[in-house]
């Protein structure tokens, strides 16, 4: 069996008649300990004893080979450095950049078919280490750009623990498309992993249903892997993790890369696919495969999981035959390895979900499914029956949002004949999440699908009472997101109603609660929305505990209700509550933490705590750029935050920018949507102030425009929108104007709002000044003591903007010639300047009129002290 | 960067001319500069003053006072890898020599700084030792881990320079180490 090398045979006779020249042994030891270090151990030793007849020798041969398995000397540390830059794939050497993308780069992982793997570290707004990829290929082309760009989107998304996370994509600013991802210490191929560890069988299964269960999670996200292989699903064994953990990378690449022009032409095979694991459908065209495609090349990673050999033949040879034949596959595994990998994907699992859930029947021991023969067959011809045109409409939703996603669906349709199951409407629902408009896409398409997706459910699944509710949930939900509140309204009625009868499904009925106290919320029906999510949260009390994402969430809504209901302590309780547990519950960049920073700070803005604020909205900014693309509506959102908050501090400039980019975000993403009517306000308010009138004038009548369509004209949001145009009269002294809007304004604030509201003192001290500056001085008195009485309650007495309604009552007095109860007013409104704000409206002018009144009344000395801070006292001593 | 065959080609050229003489200068700089930033890579402290200092000095030494005529791309490789570890050789040396002076004695401090090239842990006299009696008995051998380690390239290029496959590369490289550090720790 073993057969000795004819040079160490050569020696070996040699030897016995003259001993070998230095060289000669040099070579001898050389082979000798060439082919041992091939040999398992037990027969390395019987090989030694018959090659090595000289002592010297064996010992020179067992010190080289024990030498071995020692790690941390001179040529570890070479190679270390060597394989940190491996070239051999490389058409010249690469310069290592220092940054890419705002990545500083460590060094050179790897280089593939596609380009390079840099190890790399990011300081902003996480630090952390990351792999980047930079792909070899010019993205010249808009068409492309806007391509990778989507699918790079649509990748950010992903979100699993079997998932290198992908952290960001974009272009390098050479134009080489990257993408950054989690990086992996101490990685190994999953087959290598297993061999190297001799797992059992079971182990094996069970790695590979975490992988199934990761591929279905990108699948419900609408992504496909398309290049599932071995060398693309990694395990790592983390710290604290009692089992290993698969990793699948490279998710979605394969798609994010298709039609770009890479490099040369062998690069286009590792972009299409890798042939040995690519479904016979995307062996002809990998622009019609589907989640059956990626079902398949885990069949064949199942395949070679099991045997330790890749089925080289498996669709050519009767994959019965061969199935048998491999040790650890046979029987229900086989059939199972079989199903995976038809040819005819009609013919397969539909999802890795049911390959996963065949594999854990199979562990369980339970009957698996491939082994029914007639299941697929009845299930085929019970879609051919049912076509459940809903889901139908939920395609062309998705066809606008993923782009390929469509077909994904299409295949789906298979499963979606087995609608009953608790799975598959879980699947939908992910599927129309995705479709939610505030994700991205283009609103009023978005709207018809959903209509017709109303019509289509029309009266169906009347026999299946949860499953119709959660649809209508869900389409209600769309609504909602879409603020057409009284279109959701009675869908989500609808829904909760029946929902109540049900014994069962508890969290379906808490999370329509949701949806109908945002539908409230959002229609500016604060207390009915607060009674909604505290029912929700009862029941994620109920059901889950407190200890749960779930009343982290509910929290959050409750807090937001409170807080526009003008119940600020019992608001910033309820958000404070829900922070503090989501920081428990949720990992640190998941986004709902950024909500709860983002409106805690809003609480903070409003009450003035500037830098509170600002660190509240950072930490939301943070947050959200980890866990969100940079164009996402959500990043427009905290930029609105941040830009009001600038614009309190009066640092314009800096609100100008993020409002401006929040604006762009919006136009595209949202349209006509509420937030986009917010930003829209606030930037029209810091073109105000920069006394650019005529862009404030744009913008504002948009915001008003956009609130009155979507809100109706009751809404205290549309009040909002109207005491910024009013304000915007006043500072061009167009008074009677600016009353008109101040009035509307407050008609509808009286209406929507509790009477103490913040809005609604401000609303009044803006009217009564506005009044005022006419002359009238006996209507304008209430408005401006109604409003100094709300803030001095809102916002304590010593805010400074009460100095607003301060000075009119200060100016109303005195135009009454009620000249000590002015004087009383300016000196109060005195107390609040500081040497910063001294120039800001309304101090400079608030002090102006003071001063007039104290040299109108003998006073100079005090007017020029008020006016420019000195004393009587200085002002002689500066004589002398 | 470079091309390969383009290095060849320029280095092969019997033309004289300054623009030719550029190209060569610039390629052979490029490829110093790879060199010399492989065999550093990880070096982190002063950097890139070593890597130029080093990729100077190679340069200054292989076509400095007499120019050399390199017959082809190994030519040019064994050379530059023969250069290095000469430079890194009396680096190391000069750097031995002076953890031997008084401390008040030491040279300026940005020279001080530059060592040590190589980390702590590799003895590169050691190794330079070891390579040449290793070179005494399998000539190859010791050219493999020369163009490996001082030369900065990969086993696939090492492979393909000496003209034979990237598996009896590796196998002989596998030995040849394993010999070397047995000698090494000696």
């Amino acid at each position: 069996m073993r057969q000795i090398d004819p040079d160490i045979l050569r020696v070996m006779q040699g030897s016995t008649r003259e001993a070998p020249t230095a060289v000669e042994r040099h070579r001898w030891l050389c082979n000798i300990v060439d082919r041992a270090l091939d040999l398992p151990p037990e027969e390395r030793t019987l090989y030694l004893a018959e090659v090595c007849g000289r002592d010297d020798l064996r010992q020179e041969v067992d010190r080289m080979l024990a030498l071995d398995s020692r790690l941390g000397d001179v040529f570890d540390h070479l190679d270390r450095l060597a394989e940190s830059h491996p070239v051999d794939q490389l058409d010249d050497g690469i310069d290592l950049p220092e940054e890419i993308g705002g990545y500083r780069v460590l060094k050179l992982l790897g280089a593939g078919g596609m380009g390079l793997v840099f190890l790399a570290e990011q300081d902003e707004p996480v630090q952390r280490v990351v792999a980047v990829k930079v792909i070899r290929t010019n993205l010249d082309n808009p068409y492309l750009q806007a391509r990778f760009d989507a699918e790079r989107n649509a990748l950010a998304r992903l979100s699993h623990p079997c998932i290198a996370q992908l952290h960001d994509a974009g272009r390098s600013e050479e134009g080489f498309p990257y993408f950054a991802m989690e990086y992996l210490p101490s990685a190994e191929r999953l087959t290598d992993y297993c061999a190297a560890r001799a797992l059992s069988r079971s182990q094996r299964l069970r790695l590979f249903v975490q992988v199934c269960q990761g591929v279905q999670h990108a699948h419900q996200k609408g992504i496909l892997h398309l290049d599932l292989k071995p060398a693309n699903i990694q395990v790592v064994e983390l710290e604290g993790e009692a089992r290993p953990l698969p990793k699948i990378i490279d998710f979605g690449l394969a798609r994010a890369l298709d039609g770009l022009p890479l490099g040369s032409s062998t690069e286009q095979g590792t972009v299409a696919g890798t042939p040995g694991y690519m479904s016979p459908e995307a062996l002809v065209s990998t622009r019609d495969v589907d989640t059956r495609s990626d079902v398949f090349s885990l069949g064949v990673v199942l395949w070679e999981l099991l045997t330790g050999k890749h089925p080289k033949d498996l669709r050519a040879s009767n994959p019965e035959k061969e199935g048998q034949a491999q040790r650890g596959i046979r029987g229900d595994l086989e059939s199972i390895v079989r199903r995976a990998t038809v040819s005819g994907p009609g013919d397969r699992y539909a999802s890795a979900a049911e390959l996963a859930a065949d594999v854990e029947r199979y562990l369980d021991h339970l009957p698996v499914i491939a082994r029914d023969g007639s299941g697929l067959y009845r299930a085929a011809r019970f879609v051919r029956r049912h076509r459940v045109s809903v889901l139908a409409a939920s395609c062309v939703v998705l066809a606008l949002i993923g782009g390929f996603v469509a077909r994904t669906l299409e295949a789906e349709r298979t499963r979606l004949a087995l609608a009953e199951s608790e799975e598959l409407t879980g699947f939908l629902v992910g599927l129309f999440r995705e479709a939610n408009p505030t994700l991205r896409g283009k609103t009023l398409t978005v709207r018809e699908l959903v209509d017709q997706g109303v019509l289509d459910l029309g009266s169906r699944f009347e026999d299946q009472p949860a499953t119709r509710a959660r649809f209508l949930s869900l389409l209600g939900s769309i609504y909602q997101s879409l603020a057409l509140y009284d279109v959701a309204e009675p869908l989500l009625a609808e829904a909760r109603s029946v929902q109540e009868q049900l014994e069962t499904k508890r969290e379906d009925l808490g999370e329509t609660l949701v949806w109908q106290g945002l539908v409230d919320h959002g229609a500016g029906r604060f207390e009915k929305a607060r009674e909604r999510f505290e029912r929700a949260l009862q029941i994620c009390d109920e059901t889950v505990g407190r200890q749960s994402a779930c009343a982290g969430e509910a929290l959050f809504y409750l807090g937001r209700a409170t807080n526009s209901l003008g119940a600020i302590d019992e608001a910033e309780a309820r958000l404070n509550e829900a922070w503090t547990l989501q920081q428990e519950v949720l990992r640190p960049d998941d986004r709902r933490l950024g909500h709860t920073a983002s409106a805690l700070g809003f609480l903070a803005l409003e009450r003035a705590e500037y830098a509170t604020a600002e660190a509240l909205f950072e930490d939301a900014r943070r947050i959200y750029e980890a866990s969100f693309p940079p164009d996402h509506p959500q990043q427009a959102l905290i930029a609105t935050n941040l830009g009001s908050l600038y614009v309190q501090q009066d640092r314009l400039a800096e609100a100008e920018a993020v409002l401006r980019r929040a604006v762009e975000i919006q136009e595209v993403t949202l349209g006509a949507h509420r937030r986009h009517a917010d930003t829209l306000g606030n930037l029209a308010v810091v073109y105000r102030r920069l006394e650019r009138y005529d862009e404030a004038a744009t913008v504002m009548h948009r915001a008003l425009e956009i609130r009155q369509e979507l809100l109706g004209s009751g809404h205290p949001d549309v009040a909002i929108s109207l005491n910024n145009i009013g304000v915007f009269y006043w500072s061009q002294q167009r008074y009677g104007e600016a009353e008109k809007q101040y009035r509307q304004a407050l008609t509808i604030q009286e209406e929507a709002l509790e009477p103490g509201h913040f809005h609604i003192g401000h609303t009044a001290s803006n009217l009564g000044l506005a009044l005022w500056k006419q002359g009238r001085l006996d209507e304008a008195e209430p408005f401006l003591q109604r409003g100094l009485n709300i803030w001095e309650d809102s916002l304590g007495r010593d805010h400074k903007a009460l100095a607003w309604p301060l000075w009119g009552l200060a100016g109303v007095r005195r135009d009454q010639n009620r000249l000590a109860d002015a004087e009383a007013f300016y000196e109060r409104l005195l107390l609040l300047r500081d040497t910063e704000g001294a120039e800001q409206p309304p101090f400079n002018d608030a002090v102006a009129d003071f001063a007039v009144l104290l040299r109108a009344t003998g006073r100079g000395d005090r007017a020029e002290e008020i006016q420019h801070g000195r004393s009587p006292d200085d002002h002689s001593d500066s004589a002398e | 960067m470079v091309d390969p065959q383009t290095i060849t080609a320029i280095l092969q050229s019997e033309e004289d001319t300054p623009a030719v003489v550029n190209r060569a200068v610039s390629a052979v700089y490029s490829e110093l500069r790879k060199i010399a930033s492989r065999l550093l890579r990880g070096e982190r402290q002063n950097h890139s003053l070593v890597t130029a200092d080093l990729v100077h000095e190679a340069y200054l030494r292989l076509f400095g006072l007499e120019r050399l005529q390199f017959t082809d791309r190994l030519h040019f490789f064994n050379t530059a890898a023969g250069t290095m570890r000469r430079i890194l050789v009396e680096h190391a040396r000069r750097y031995q020599a002076q953890k031997r002076i008084p401390p008040e004695a030491l040279r300026p401090l940005e020279d001080a700084e530059q060592a040590p090239l190589f980390p702590p842990s590799v003895d590169l006299l050691l190794l330079n030792d070891v390579l040449e009696q290793l070179a005494v008995l399998d000539a190859r051998q010791a050219q493999m881990v020369e163009l490996r380690y001082f030369g900065g390239l990969s086993e696939n290029e090492v492979a393909e320079l000496l003209g034979t496959s990237r598996r009896t590369l590796s196998r002989e490289m596998r030995v040849a180490k394993l010999w070397l550090r047995d000698k090494m720790q000696g």
